[in-house]
């Protein structure tokens, strides 16, 4: 994977991820987004979403950090700290 | 089994098979003789000492949506794939939902899931292990997953016995509406372990055929070259229904489950035995109302194996006598282990629908122990009004299911 990956690749990736996993279409997958008010991602498919994400960006994320997760841009900010992390 | 008046019909099928997406495609392929043995050129089959198998004709992929692929193992998915069938073959009714009842088979369950999960583990550690794995891996998951699919409350139940699990869950969806616990049962097998463990494990006991110069003539039950079984995949279930709950609803019937017999030999893990056998068959003639002389037809259970086609046609003789047709489907098909039971009920349902018994592929010799009435080079057409089919598996469970015409 390349290291220069904007906000927006990394939304796009997650937002695909999340149209694979849910069924929700991609064009509704806004950032603000909650992911258990609006999207209705239960526990453990927010699991599911976050062992994908692991898998598909080679990252690690501790559990705690899944517990934090709120909304679509919550994800794209933790890939996005995860890879630095990675990369550091 | 109690109170064999309880009339049960046969109102719906679904399968999905190595033949074909669904019955009428796969019944026409067998009808036409064919064979879909593949070389598996995975890496994963590179140390294999057995490199074919018959995967399914239709990946469930195809027909599923992607939450349903990912949270299913594939033995889940085919029966998923194969109870939509079934269901909406049957009229998709609005039935009272605590008389609703599912049983579907497996012999192996989610070994697929267990395996790729483990192999994340080793790989990734345990944060990347799926969530969904238990009901995944669990061998109830693919009766689960159907029951809350159809909205069935009245039991969901997964009988494991190997190869004879599709028809044991036939038997006991029977058992069901007999003992009046439902009205309408949607029962059958499934089974996806075309894997390396698997095909590793099965041919350490050498119980696979080793013809690989030659995979569409692999399967070949009752031959006297036969060297063992060609690992299959796929599911197959049908609806059963009292009669006087069809009628109401004006459900076509496509035969009648008369009767079935269950048996253990109790002898061996993997050695069958007839006397188990016979049981079984004179039990499902006994259920059924029928003697010796109504059956007209047999679909065996005849997987290829040296030891166990034998077995089963001094069974079939000793049960039954001499007289009926018996054909070995499992020639065409591979071996579906817990499907197989259900796909082969089909297929004998089919046959009394059609007046039709498949042949049995690649007969050249038949071996000299096999002293029953194959039928074998094209399709015998006769009308068939009582037929049995045959199913046997490792642990000695026995299971012969009896089907006449509606």
């Amino acid at each position: 994977m390349s290291m220069a990956m904007t906000d927006e690749d990394i939304l796009d990736r997650v937002t695909t991820i999340i149209e694979e996993i849910t069924d929700i279409p991609k064009t509704e997958l806004l950032p603000g987004k909650s992911l258990t008010e609006d999207l209705e991602v239960d526990s453990l498919t927010k699991i599911e979403l976050a062992v994908t994400i692991q898998d598909e960006f080679d990252i690690e994320v501790e559990d705690e950090k899944l517990k934090e997760l709120k909304t679509v841009q919550d994800i794209v900010d933790l890939v996005r700290s995860a890879r630095l992390a990675t990369a550091s | 089994m109690t109170n064999n008046q309880v009339n049960a019909l046969v109102t719906g099928m679904g399968m999905t098979t190595p033949l074909g997406a669904d019955v009428e495609s796969t019944w026409r392929a067998l009808l036409a003789g064919e064979s879909r043995v593949s070389i598996l050129d995975d890496e994963w089959a590179a140390d294999l000492p057995v490199k074919m198998a018959c995967r399914a004709y239709q990946d469930p992929a195809e027909v599923l949506s992607g939450a349903e692929t990912r949270r299913m193992d594939r033995c889940q998915q085919f029966a998923l794939v194969a109870a939509r069938q079934a269901w909406a073959d049957c009229g998709a009714p609005d039935v009272d939902p605590d008389r609703f009842a599912v049983v579907i088979g497996t012999g192996i369950g989610g070994g697929l899931t267990t395996i790729a999960q483990y192999d994340k583990i080793i790989a990734h550690g345990s944060r990347r292990v799926s969530p969904f794995t238990i009901q995944m891996l669990m061998p109830n998951g693919a009766a689960a997953a159907v029951a809350l699919e159809l909205g069935a409350r009245g039991g969901a139940h997964a009988p494991m016995s190997a190869c004879a699990s599709g028809a044991e869950a036939i038997a006991l969806g029977l058992a069901l509406l007999r003992s009046g616990r439902a009205d309408i049962v949607l029962a059958g097998g499934t089974e996806a372990c075309v894997g390396q463990l698997s095909i590793a494990a099965f041919a350490r006991m050498g119980a696979l055929s080793e013809r690989a110069h030659e995979p569409q003539a692999a399967s070949r039950p009752f031959d006297t070259a036969r060297d063992g079984f060609v690992l299959a995949e796929g599911g197959a279930t049908i609806v059963l229904e009292r009669a006087e709950h069809a009628r109401a609803r004006g459900a076509r019937a496509y035969a009648r489950l008369a009767g079935a017999g269950m048996s253990c030999d109790a002898r061996d893990m993997t050695n069958p035995h007839s006397e188990g056998q016979v049981r079984a068959i004179k039990e499902a003639m006994a259920t059924a109302d029928l003697g010796p002389s109504d059956i007209e037809y047999v679909n065996a259970h005849a997987t290829g194996t040296p030891a166990g086609d034998g077995v089963e046609a001094r069974a079939v003789i000793e049960a039954v006598g001499n007289h009926p047709l018996v054909t070995a489907t499992k020639s065409s098909t591979g071996h579906m282990i817990g499907g197989a039971g259900a796909v082969e009920a089909i297929f004998t349902v089919l046959s009394l629908r059609d007046s039709v018994i498949p042949a049995t592929r690649n007969l050249d010799s038949q071996a000299p122990d096999i002293k029953v009435n194959v039928v074998t080079g094209t399709p015998h057409k006769a009308a068939v009004n009582a037929a049995l089919s045959n199913s046997f598996g490792f642990g000695g469970h026995n299971v012969t299911l009896a089907i006449t015409t509606a």
